[in-house]
C-alpha cells in the first residue's frame, strides 16, 4: 500500500502544475500519488535524474532555486513514504502478465526465447470488439505452438473478443491490408465515427483511424449542390463525410477493389444516402483487355477493308487458265450467216394481192378465203372503213406517244369503257397491238418465283409472256385438268413443306378459250371450280372465241354462263373478229389498272391509231346491233366440222363450235418437213381450185412445244352453206389426189 | 439515283448509296438522333450512346440486311424480289466504296460508344451484341446466304 520515493515538495497550490509539467517530461513515478504535507506544501514523487534539470523546470513553474517566498520553497526529498498510485494496469502489463502465467504453466517447453517480453505486441488497434496487433509481435515460431489459448489470453488482456494480426500491404494496387484473423469467425467491424457509421472487413480492407481528422475536415467542408467526385472511395472515407455532413448533391465514388465496392455500398446503404451516390466500379482509365483486343480486331478489319480489298463481282471469281481459254476458241464454231436448205420456204412464196375478205387473190387468182381468222367478215365492212376514215380526218395517224404520255384520246377511253361494259367487268385497258396484251398481261402479274400453270397448246405471245414472266412454269397436258390437278397437289404439297415460301408465291393457271394451235375449247366450267379448290389466278386468252362464242359474242364465260368475275383476267386481241389492230384486257379494276404502270406493251408502245380504235368502236356497235350473226357463224363452223369429217388420211381436229379447224395427217410421218410438203401440196391444190386455205404457221425454234404440222381451216360468217360444203369437197378431192396416190 | 434527274437505273436500290450527299445525309441523321436522345431528360450519357448505337445498328438491320426487294416499280421482273438492299448495292459487287463507308461507320459508331460508357461490361456485352449483328450479314462469304434459313423468303 506504500513504499519510498524521491520527492519534490513544493507549495501545494502549485502542485498541479508542476505535476503535470512533469508528467509531459516522463519525470513523474506513475507508482506513487501525491501526498499533501500539514506545512501547505505537498510532496510529488519523481524518479530520480540528474538535478540539475530540475532547475529550468521549477524555474518555468514560477520557481526559484532555495529561495523562500514567503514560508514557501521547494527541495528534494529522498525515501519519502508515498502512498500507492490508484493505478490499474495497463492493457501490456496485464498482456506480461497474462503470458508469463501460460510460460508457466508450459515451463517444460523448449527454447523459450530469451527476449519473449520484447514480442509482445506493443501497438494495436482497436475496432469495436477486434483487435488488430502488429506485425512484429509474436513474430518466433515459438509462439505457434501455444494456439487458440495464447490468443485466448490476448483478447482477454486486449479487452476484445476477436483477434487480428496485421501484415504487410500488397503491393497488388488494392491496397489489400493481408490481415490474418488469429481469433474469431469473421472480420466484419463497425465503426461509428462524427455520427458516421463505417463496417467493413479488416480482412480485406484498410481503415486507418489515424485519418478521423482528415474525415472531420472534410465533413467541414460546404458542398451544397456540388457534385463530388471520390477517385479513390475505398469503403467511403470520405465519400460518407461528404454525403452526411456537407450536403454534396451527387458524388462520383471511383473504386476497383471488389471488397471495397462492397461495402461501399453497405455503408451507403446504412448512413441512407446511397441515392446521392453513383458508384463507378473498376478502372476508370481504361478499357478492359477483351475490349482492347475487339477494338484492335476492329481497327484491323477496317485497314484491311480501307486498304487491300479490292472490289469484285461475287459471281465472277472463277479465273480461266490461259489452257482453258485457248480449248473454250478452239471449240467455238460460227453458225453460217445463211443456213444451209435446199429450198428455202422463203424463196418460195405466194403472193396475196388486195384485202383478204370474204374472196382474197392469191397469185393473181381470185379464191374463197378460208385461211383469214375473219370470223364475222368485217375485213371489208364498208361501215367499218367509213368511221375509220372519218376518225382519220378528226385525228390524223396517231400520236407516236404512248397512252401515259401524251398519247391518250378520247376514242380509247370510249373505246376502254365500250369494251368494259360489252364484257360486264369494272376495267378494260387497250394494247397497240393483239399479241402484246397478252405477253404483257402475264408478265406484269407473274414475277420471279411465281408459279404459273399453263396448258401445252397455249399460242405464241402466251408463251412469250410466260418466259418474260421469269416465273416457274408448269405445263400440263393439253385441256387435261387432272394433269393440272395434280401438278396443283404437287404444288400444295411444296407449300405445305416450307410455308413461308408459299407465302410469297403467286399461283396462275394460263389457258386459251378456244385454242389457235387445235381448235378445242377450254373446260372452263372445271377450271373454275378447280380454282376454288386450289386458290390460283385465272388468265383466259379469248383470241379466237371473243366475238365468236356466246349469244352476244362475249366469248368463253358467256359460252359456258359463268360470272366474269370468276375469271380474274380475260385478254383478247381485236385482229380476229373485230378486224382492226389492237388488243384488250378486262377484269376488275384493281387488276386492270395495274398494268397501266406495269403492262409493258401499254406503257412502252405508242397508243393504237385513233382510225384503228374507231373501227374497233364501230365493229361493237354493229356486234350489239345484230347479235345473231353468232347463231349464224356456229351453224357455219359446224357445217365445216361436218363436212370435212371423214376424208380418208386426215383428220379433224378442233371442237364443232371452233371456227378453226386443224387439218392433220392422220399417220403422219417421221420427218416434220415431209408432212408439211405434203400438206403444202394440198394446198396448193386447193388454191388451184380456188379455194385459199394455208397451213398452220410456227416459228419452229420459238415453240416450247411446236405443234404437228396442220391446214388451218378458218370460218366467215359470210361464207354460204355452198361455199362451205364446196371448199370442204374441194380439200376432200385435193387430199385424195395427193394421199391416195 | 439523284432525286430529280433522270436516271436509267433498272432498280435504282443499287446506286442510291452512291448518291451525292447521302453518306453525309446519313451521318447528320445519326447525330441528329443522338441529340434528340441526348434531349431527354434522366437520359444519362452512356445510356444515350448505347441507345444511339442500338438504334442505328436495328435500323440498319432492318433496312439493309431484312427488308427484301425494292420499293421502286422495276422491270426486272423481281429480280431484287429475295435480295436485301445491301445484296441489291452496286449490283451486288463486294468491297465498293458505299459498302466500305456503310461497313465502317458502326465500326466507328461502337467506338466512341464504348469510350462514351466508360467500357463498361453490360454496355460492352449489348453493343457488341448489335454490331455483330450488323457486321456478319455484311460479309461477302455470306452474301445470298441465308444462315438457317434465316430471313429466306
Amino acid at each position: 500500500m506504500a513504499g519510498k520515493c524521491l520527492a519534490l515538495v513544493v507549495p501545494a497550490s502549485l502542485a498541479q502544475r508542476v505535476r503535470t509539467m512533469l508528467q509531459q517530461r516522463g519525470w513523474f513515478n506513475p507508482r506513487f500519488r501525491v501526498v499533501r504535507n500539514e506545512d501547505g506544501s505537498a510532496s510529488i514523487p519523481v524518479i530520480s535524474c540528474d538535478v540539475s534539470d530540475w532547475f529550468a523546470l521549477l524555474k518555468e513553474a514560477g520557481l526559484e532555486t532555495n529561495k523562500t517566498l514567503g514560508t514557501l520553497t521547494w527541495r528534494l526529498a529522498e525515501d519519502i513514504e508515498f502512498p500507492l498510485s490508484r493505478h490499474t494496469p495497463s492493457p501490456h502489463e496485464l498482456l506480461v502478465k497474462a503470458i508469463s502465467s501460460i510460460l508457466e504453466l508450459h515451463k517444460d517447453s523448449p527454447e523459450r526465447p530469451p527476449d519473449w517480453r520484447d514480442q509482445l505486441p506493443r501497438r494495436w488497434e482497436r475496432h469495436g470488439d477486434l483487435a488488430i496487433i502488429d506485425q512484429q509481435a509474436f513474430a518466433s515460431p515459438f509462439w505457434d505452438s501455444f494456439g487458440p489459448e495464447l490468443w485466448t489470453a490476448v483478447t482477454k488482456a486486449l479487452g476484445v473478443r476477436r483477434l487480428a494480426k496485421q501484415g504487410r500491404v500488397q503491393p497488388d494496387g488494392y491496397r489489400t491490408p493481408a490481415v490474418t484473423l488469429l481469433l474469431g469467425s469473421d472480420g466484419v467491424v463497425e465503426r461509428r465515427e462524427n455520427g458516421i457509421s463505417y463496417t467493413w472487413d479488416v480482412r480485406t480492407c484498410m481503415f486507418s483511424a489515424g485519418n478521423a481528422h482528415e474525415k472531420q475536415r472534410a465533413a467541414m467542408w460546404d458542398c451544397t449542390g456540388e457534385t463530388v467526385c471520390d477517385m479513390y472511395a475505398g469503403i467511403g472515407y470520405f465519400t460518407l463525410p461528404v454525403l452526411v455532413h456537407s450536403r454534396a448533391k451527387l458524388v462520383l465514388a471511383c473504386e476497383w477493389n471488389p471488397n471495397a465496392l462492397h461495402w461501399l455500398s453497405v455503408n451507403l446503404q446504412q448512413n441512407g444516402v446511397s441515392n446521392r451516390c453513383r458508384i463507378l466500379p473498376g478502372d476508370n482509365r481504361k478499357a478492359p483487355a477483351y475490349h482492347l483486343l475487339l477494338e484492335a480486331f476492329l481497327i484491323i478489319c477496317i485497314i484491311r477493308l480501307l486498304f487491300f480489298s479490292k472490289s469484285y463481282r461475287p459471281l465472277d471469281r472463277t479465273q480461266l487458265t490461259q489452257a482453258e481459254e485457248e480449248e473454250l476458241i478452239r471449240e467455238w464454231q460460227p453458225e453460217p450467216l445463211v443456213p444451209a436448205h435446199p429450198s428455202p420456204p422463203y424463196l418460195n412464196y405466194r403472193v396475196v394481192s388486195g384485202a383478204a375478205g370474204k374472196f382474197v387473190t392469191v397469185d393473181n387468182r381470185e379464191c374463197l378465203n378460208l385461211s383469214s381468222l375473219n370470223f364475222l367478215g368485217f375485213l371489208e365492212s364498208p361501215r367499218i372503213k367509213a368511221a375509220a376514215l372519218s376518225s382519220l380526218r378528226k385525228y390524223g395517224v396517231g400520236t407516236c406517244g404512248p397512252r401515259g404520255f401524251y398519247g391518250t384520246f378520247d376514242v380509247h377511253l370510249q373505246l376502254e369503257e365500250k369494251l368494259a361494259s360489252m364484257m360486264a367487268t369494272q376495267e378494260a385497258i387497250i394494247y397497240a397491238y393483239g399479241p402484246s396484251a397478252i405477253s404483257s398481261a402475264i408478265p406484269a402479274y407473274a414475277k420471279r418465283g411465281d408459279v404459273v400453270f399453263a396448258d401445252m397448246a397455249v399460242n405464241l405471245p402466251m408463251q412469250q409472256g410466260l418466259a418474260a414472266s421469269r416465273s416457274n412454269v408448269r405445263w400440263f397436258r393439253h385441256n387435261d385438268l387432272d394433269h393440272l390437278e395434280m401438278l396443283l397437289q404437287e404444288q400444295a404439297a411444296d407449300d405445305r413443306k416450307n410455308p413461308k415460301k408459299a407465302r410469297v408465291v403467286r399461283r396462275f393457271v394460263v389457258v386459251e378459250g378456244i385454242y389457235l394451235n387445235t381448235g378445242n375449247v377450254c373446260p372452263l366450267p372445271e377450271l373454275v371450280q378447280l380454282k376454288y379448290r386450289h386458290n390460283f389466278r385465272i388468265f383466259l386468252e379469248e383470241s379466237l372465241s371473243f366475238g365468236v362464242l356466246g349469244d352476244t359474242g362475249r366469248g368463253l364465260t358467256e359460252h359456258f354462263g359463268i360470272k366474269v368475275e370468276d375469271v380474274d383476267l380475260i385478254c383478247s386481241t381485236m385482229e380476229n373478229s373485230l378486224a382492226t389492230i389492237g388488243g384488250f384486257c378486262c377484269g376488275r379494276s384493281f387488276i386492270i389498272d395495274h398494268q397501266r404502270l406495269s403492262g409493258q406493251g401499254y406503257c412502252f408502245s405508242a397508243s393504237l391509231p385513233p382510225l384503228l380504235t374507231s373501227a374497233a368502236l364501230e365493229a361493237l356497235d354493229m356486234i350489239e346491233e345484230k347479235p345473231e350473226m353468232f347463231k349464224e357463224l356456229r351453224e357455219k363452223c359446224r357445217l365445216l366440222y361436218d363436212s370435212v369429217q371423214g376424208i380418208p388420211e386426215l383428220s379433224v381436229g378442233g371442237a364443232p363450235i371452233s371456227p378453226v379447224l386443224h387439218i392433220r395427217l392422220a399417220e403422219p410421218s417421221q420427218s416434220r418437213e415431209r408432212d408439211i410438203a405434203t400438206l403444202e401440196a394440198i394446198v396448193e391444190s386447193c388454191a388451184q381450185e380456188g379455194v385459199a386455205i394455208t397451213l398452220a404457221r410456227c416459228i419452229e425454234k420459238d415453240e416450247v412445244f411446236p405443234p404437228s404440222p396442220s391446214i388451218r381451216l378458218a370460218v366467215n360468217v359470210e361464207l354460204t352453206q355452198e361455199e362451205i360444203q364446196k371448199a370442204a369437197a374441194v380439200l376432200r378431192s385435193a387430199a385424195s389426189r395427193h394421199l391416195l396416190e | 439515283m439523284e432525286v430529280g434527274t433522270a436516271h436509267s437505273e433498272v432498280n435504282p436500290n443499287t446506286r442510291i448509296m452512291n448518291s451525292r450527299g447521302i453518306w453525309l445525309t446519313y451521318v447528320l441523321a445519326i447525330g441528329l438522333l443522338h441529340v434528340v436522345l441526348l434531349s431527354i431528360p434522366f437520359f444519362s450519357v452512356s445510356l444515350v450512346w448505347t441507345l444511339t448505337n442500338i438504334i442505328h445498328n436495328m435500323g440498319m438491320y432492318i433496312f439493309l440486311h431484312t427488308v427484301k426487294g425494292t420499293p421502286f416499280e422495276t422491270p426486272d421482273q423481281g429480280k431484287a424480289r429475295l435480295l436485301t438492299h445491301w445484296e441489291q448495292m452496286d449490283y451486288g459487287m463486294q468491297f465498293t466504296s458505299s459498302r466500305k463507308f456503310l461497313t465502317i461507320t458502326p465500326i466507328i459508331l461502337y467506338f466512341l460508344t464504348s469510350f462514351y460508357t466508360k467500357y463498361d461490361s453490360l454496355h460492352f456485352v449489348i453493343n457488341t451484341a448489335s454490331l455483330m449483328a450488323v457486321l456478319i450479314p455484311k460479309l461477302p462469304q455470306l452474301h445470298g446466304v441465308r444462315i438457317f434459313g434465316i430471313n429466306k423468303y
